[in-house]
């Protein structure tokens, strides 16, 4: 690890500018948000996963002498906002009004002097509760005696929200028939929560005078949610503001629109004084964003030599109690179709089913890509049930059938294009910095002693940087985004931005894009984001696509920027501008270094008294909307070492080694650790979280007691490598590094547990392998891990 | 410490950095050359989400190799 700042301009490690006032305690994060006369809003939440709302008496709670307003659904339906729209053509309760139905609703807003008074006057309001038997288990909600759970949504007689397909069935199906070996298996990805350490909040201000309402919120998209809240709200769009500040961590949590956020808003139009909203950690683990909750049917049919040649899963998706999955328009299961994985062969096909149950909505969030999460993971853990079948090796059954670098641009079974790899290259180095052979000569000898021992691989195409605007878009907001670079007279710079970072470094990697291109070092280049008002329009930051889509705006703008400064330099030397080069900031006459221009100079001079030519307007500023022509295709090949304890169930993570290539890194620095924070949460994942719940449909992982994160002492020393293939469709070649490891290393660990306790005869089991998992499997009874139910 | 925070990028979001800098602080007041399992050790009551941990060990031990010159 170098800890030295290899240059000022462009590409190579530097230190993070956002770094000095995080490391000052100077962060200005939501909650350190204070406004002259601002008022705090707590919520009432449903003690019950599905119930009739009989009554709600509100006189005790207005009656606290420090409350404001009490806000209930009936009020809100006064006001048309009792429901709002879904990320997923549906609507979402921003309160309860005819029923609740998940535990941890809201049902009920106060608005109070403080924080604290607001939270005691929810104890104060009495709601009358009819409760109802809930859906809890989603291959129960389409049992035909199944309780009703979306009785709003006229005519609605089941929990059905949609069945979607993807690839060629009638191939597919030929082929399983035909095949040597196939191999089936189900397999649960459960529902996990990105639990970012900073929870959802935001702060409402309605300016009743000028009519413009500042929203200041930890959204991972401001510009999405100022139009949301102008569709939902009927407030013109050019009178709210929405002002993003530091983010604690998002990992997706923070990219939907929160009944909180808009009660807020209600809130301060009510009371005419800013309210601030910011939830407590159970009501974000409980309530925000959950991720995954796929059961996958998984099967693979194969040679026996293992040649793979088909592969299909048949998905149950539970997607909560409403349908607001993130995703774009097109996609009801995101981008779960890319389930092919790395491998080549003809035939796939996947059919997904959407339920709705009596949990919280959400579905992608966590650093899942829109489920490419759940792709990988499904054929990763199919490969090995595959490898176990054959009694072969699973890295080479893998490196047997892994696309080679001759056959990209490679178009997938589904319909993806994977833009540029080396698979095969990036397996080897894994397996070359692991010791693979020595590792599994190791685990032979302690087989033998007893000992339980696992080596985990796993191989991963992600697809980031959504998207072509022709095919993506969300709630019909096309997925391309703006930036504007503007170099001012004394050669310093500002970049605005679209995308929003929760933690990313985008202050210092966007500088150093601008750099790259411009020759403008990376400190003199301030990065503007977080403030609807004063950037571009842009979706905002998920699905791994500030590099690639907004970077790829920087890269375009900048050059925009150099090609202007080209001919005011041209005009400035009085030559042609053909007759000049361009390299590190400088321009200079062709075969005449001695002659040059600096951009600084240019940059005086653009905004100087110098006559221009023809057509080229004063001053040195450009803008772009990318769209992005394809995706772009990170991939990598991810190696884990496991012990695990025969006596406890236990699992230590002894090693993890990960070889990521997402084209050339623009910083490595910051791009390691986002690889680092990923496998962490692979490690959580795969040993640890699980957002489950009972008979009754109670949440059981409403605090870190129970929804447990990896600490330092589950995480290994990380062991990364890397290999680079550009992106041959992107301005400079960039693929995006965001969550890769997140979508990569599940499987790795899972196959390292696995392999470990394959002594016992299980072939599979689904995470998490707590102590009690790793056990019950040891016993051959492995547990369902959504579950508190006995079947 | 900080700038053992800043040289091995020992934070992302930062929403946890105070926290763990503090912990660190207080872990090389009482053994000054701690090794990266004493640093895991120390800091495992402090969550975070974003570094994985390694970047914050290596950072400790920045600290723990460049004792600031005033005590």
């Amino acid at each position: 690890m170098t800890t030295v700042e290899e240059a000022t301009v462009g590409f190579g490690r530097r230190h993070r500018k956002e770094d000095a006032r995080f490391l000052r305690g100077r962060g200005n994060y939501i909650d350190d948000i204070v406004l002259p006369g601002m008022l705090h809003g707590a919520v009432l939440r449903s003690p019950y996963a599905h119930a009739r709302i009989v009554s709600i008496d509100t006189s005790a709670a207005e009656a606290h002498p420090k409350v404001k307003a009490v806000i209930t659904g009936a009020l809100l339906e006064t006001l048309k906002l009792a429901w709002m729209p879904s990320l997923s053509h549906d609507v979402v309760a921003v309160l309860a009004t005819d029923k609740v139905r998940y535990h941890g609703q809201e049902v009920a807003f106060v608005v109070a002097d403080d924080r604290y008074s607001a939270r005691d006057a929810l104890e104060l309001i009495e709601v009358e509760y009819d409760p109802l038997p809930p859906v809890i288990d989603a291959k129960r909600a389409l049992d035909p005696d199944a309780p009703v759970i979306r009785d709003d949504i006229e005519g609605k007689a089941d929990n059905h929200i949609f069945d979607w397909d993807a690839g060629d069935k009638a191939a597919t199906d030929a082929a399983f028939a035909s095949a040597e070996v196939v191999v089936e298996q189900d397999i649960l990805y459960p529902r996990v929560h990105p639990a970012p350490m900073e929870t959802c909040g935001s702060i409402a201000d309605m300016d009743k005078v000028t009519g413009k309402l500042t929203i200041y919120c930890n959204t991972q998209a401001p510009h999405a949610h100022r139009t949301l809240y102008a569709i939902v709200a009927g407030l013109p769009e050019q009178k709210i503001r929405v002002l993003s500040p530091d983010i604690g961590g998002g990992f997706g949590n923070k990219v939907g629109i929160y009944p909180g956020y808009v009660l807020s808003v209600v809130g301060s139009i009510v009371t005419g004084k800013p309210v601030k909203w910011v939830e407590d950690r159970s009501e974000n683990l409980m309530s925000t964003s959950f991720a995954r909750d796929y059961h996958m049917k998984t099967a693979i049919a194969a040679t026996r030599e293992g040649k793979i040649l088909a592969l299909k899963v048949d998905v149950l998706a539970d997607h909560g109690a409403f349908n607001n999955t993130a995703q774009p328009t097109k996609f009801p299961a995101g981008f779960f179709h890319i389930f092919t994985g790395s491998y080549d062969y003809p035939a796939a096909h996947c059919h997904v089913t959407g339920v709705y149950t009596n949990k919280a909505p959400g579905g992608v969030a966590y650093a899942c890509s829109f489920r490419i999460t759940e792709a990988v993971y499904a054929v990763e853990r199919i490969v090995d049930c595959l490898a176990d079948e054959l009694h072969m090796d699973p890295a080479e059954l893998r490196m047997k059938n892994l696309l080679r670098p001759e056959q990209f641009p490679y178009t997938t079974p589904t319909g993806w294009e994977y833009d540029s790899g080396d698979y095969p290259r990036a397996l080897r180095t894994a397996m070359d910095l692991a010791g693979y052979e020595e590792l599994r000569r190791e685990q032979a000898s302690k087989r033998e002693r007893g000992e339980l021992m696992g080596i985990g691989v796993s191989f991963f195409t992600e697809g980031v940087g959504a998207g072509p605007r022709k095919h993506m878009d969300i709630l019909g907001l096309g997925m391309a985004d703006g930036a504007e670079v503007r170099v001012h007279p004394t050669g310093k710079a500002v970049v605005r931005l679209s995308v929003q970072s929760q933690g990313q470094g985008h202050e210092t990697t966007f500088a150093q894009i601008v750099s790259h291109v411009t020759g403008i070092p990376s400190e003199d280049i301030e990065v503007v984001h977080g403030d609807t008002d004063n950037t571009p329009f842009g979706l905002g930051t998920y699905g791994s696509r500030s590099t690639p889509v907004s970077g790829g705006a920087v890269a375009v703008a900048s050059q925009r920027v150099v090609d202007k400064a080209k001919i005011v330099a041209a005009a400035m030397m009085e030559i042609s501008p053909d007759d000049l080069e361009f390299d590190n900031g400088t321009f200079s006459v062709k075969g005449d270094p001695g002659s040059a221009k600096t951009i600084q100079e240019v940059a005086l001079a653009a905004h100087g008294a110098l006559e221009l030519p023809e057509g080229v307007e004063g001053h040195l500023d450009a803008a772009c909307v990318y769209n992005p022509p394809n995706l772009t295709y990170p991939f990598g090949a991810y190696i884990c070492v496991v012990d695990v304890d025969r006596g406890t169930g236990e699992v230590r993570v002894r090693r993890f080694v990960a070889v990521d290539d997402c084209g050339p890194r623009i910083n490595p620095t910051i791009v390691e650790g986002q690889i680092h924070g990923g496998l962490a949460d692979g490690i959580g994942m795969a040993l640890t979280e699980v957002i489950a719940f009972d008979a009754d449909g109670n949440c059981l992982g409403g605090s870190f007691m129970e929804y447990q994160l990896p600490t330092s002492m589950e995480c290994p020393s990380w062991e990364l490598g890397e290999t680079v293939t550009p992106s041959p469709h992107h301005p400079i070649g960039v693929k995006g590094v965001g969550e890769s490891a997140t979508v990569g290393s599940p499987a790795a660990v899972v196959n390292a547990v696995l392999d470990a306790l394959k002594p016992f005869g299980v072939r599979h089991a689904d995470m998490p392998f707590t102590p009690a998992q790793v056990w019950c499997t040891m016993q051959g009874r492995p547990l369902r891990t959504d579950l508190a139910i006995s079947d | 410490v900080q700038q053992g925070f800043l040289n091995e990028h020992g934070l992302q979001c930062g929403f946890c950095t105070p926290g763990v800098m503090m912990t660190a602080r207080a872990l090389l007041d009482r053994n000054p050359d701690p090794s990266p399992e004493e640093i895991r050790e120390a800091i495992s009551g402090n969550l975070c989400r974003c570094t994985g941990y390694e970047n914050i060990v290596r950072s400790v031990r920045w600290a723990a190799e460049h004792p600031a010159v005033t005590a």
